[in-house]
């Protein structure tokens, strides 16, 4: 399948991010990036992470151990919100 | 439209200094963030007040503004009148004191994409709503992201159907694919808020409400329902007509069929999103009717029977 990739440093000069804050995302696993000859790519798809990293990062002044943190708990968040609708939707089956 | 004590939502006092309203206000939207909040709608609206207290307590000028007036600022035009005729001080921009004044409103400050163009009429009216600050020079922000949510009935999630619905004034016609399940989210890219200094705009995400249904119960792309047949039919066994989702269905009733027997009916259920043909099962329960009103004549009959047994 055909992945749309945007380059690092165009990414980093629209974003007026540094680069070495996609580097530390990349190295702590939160992220995966790929190289095209000497050029770092992204995938177009993780475009909206990203950006809410940044926020974490720039606004909130989160550092990229609590972003790296952040990510596994909103991943059990989400799994237990999409739990509980299923136990609802269960529990109105037997509800008369 | 009430006064507002933007100290009080960031829990600070009138003697803040602007350290303690930045740090008061990272602390908090650290908390009620939307991104750490997911599908938490009280947390989403606590971020917009705190967004709101912090854009006017830090900024100075809109600060001293709130400060001077604060819970009289309804009064603020005869304040300004009685200033101008003392020839004191007069406010930027004429007729409305506060229209056009701070700088010419707000932006959304340090989180772009969030918390902008949701301030409280006490703000608008107080400090304007256009234009805005930068918190990291030119960045692009994508614009705010635009949630919303449609009902549906069951029958509507049935079938792939168009609907329009309105998000902000402007109408979307969408197509709702048969089989969507409650609480799917669709995602509209680039329908959100426009981007703001060259950003891209951001996307709308409409949640999917289904209502229950009376008769038919849904999980996942099953479909539970329940008919009841008479005592008779139960135990000689017969045929009885089933409520299914596109019509109704001829159902052999087994001789001896125990009551809250399921019975399941292959590819009558919902239809398997975005799968064209595939569709989940439609489980009918028996519910045996036991009669309670016998005459003189079946009393006899089912004493006679009891008796042969």
């Amino acid at each position: 399948m055909e992945r749309e990739l945007i380059a690092i440093t165009q990414y980093c000069i629209q974003y007026n991010i540094e680069p070495s804050f996609i580097s530390a995302l990349e190295e702590s696993g939160i992220i995966i990036l790929t190289n095209v000859g000497e050029e770092k790519f992204m995938y177009a798809s993780q475009l909206s992470e990203i950006d809410k990293y940044i926020h974490f990062y720039y606004d909130l002044e989160i550092n990229i151990e609590g972003i790296d943190a952040i990510r596994h708990l909103l991943q059990k968040v989400r799994e237990m919100q999409e739990e509980i609708q299923l136990l609802k939707k269960q529990l109105h089956l037997h509800q008369p | 439209m009430a006064f507002i004590d933007y100290y009080k939502t960031l829990g600070l006092n009138k003697t803040a200094s602007q350290d303690d309203i930045k740090k008061a206000y990272r602390k908090l939207a650290r908390k009620y963030h939307p991104d750490l909040n997911p599908n938490d709608k009280e947390a989403n609206k606590l971020f917009q007040q705190i967004n709101e207290a912090n854009e006017a307590l830090s900024d100075p000028e809109k600060r001293k503004k709130y400060d001077e007036y604060g819970e009289n600022w309804k009064n603020a035009d005869q304040f300004e009148q009685q200033r101008r005729s003392q020839g004191q001080q007069s406010y930027r921009g004429s007729g409305n004191p506060f229209g056009g004044a701070g700088g010419g409103g707000y932006s959304t400050g340090d989180f772009g994409g969030y918390g902008g163009g949701d301030f409280s009429d006490f703000f608008e009216s107080m400090f304007g709503s256009a234009g805005g600050r930068q918190s990291r020079g030119q960045t692009k922000y994508k614009g705010q992201d635009f949630q919303a949510e449609l009902k549906l009935n069951l029958l509507d999630a049935y079938k792939t159907h168009k609907q329009t619905i309105t998000v902000n004034g402007k109408n979307l016609r969408i197509t709702i694919p048969g089989g969507i399940a409650d609480g799917q989210v669709i995602k509209l890219a680039g329908q959100g808020a426009p981007g703001r200094n060259g950003g891209p705009n951001g996307d709308l995400f409409i949640t999917i409400g289904i209502h229950p249904h009376p008769i038919f119960k849904r999980l996942n792309d099953d479909i539970y329902v329940s008919k009841e047949i008479d005592l008779y039919t139960a135990v000689l066994g017969g045929e009885t007509m089933v409520d299914t989702l596109d019509g109704k269905v001829k159902l052999k009733v087994a001789p001896g069929t125990q009551n809250g027997i399921k019975v399941r009916l292959k590819n009558k259920g919902f239809p398997v999103y975005k799968k064209e043909g595939d569709f989940g099962n439609l489980f009918v329960t028996f519910i045996v009717k036991i009669p309670t009103e016998l005459t003189e004549k079946q009393k006899e009959l089912f004493e006679e029977l009891q008796n042969l047994t």
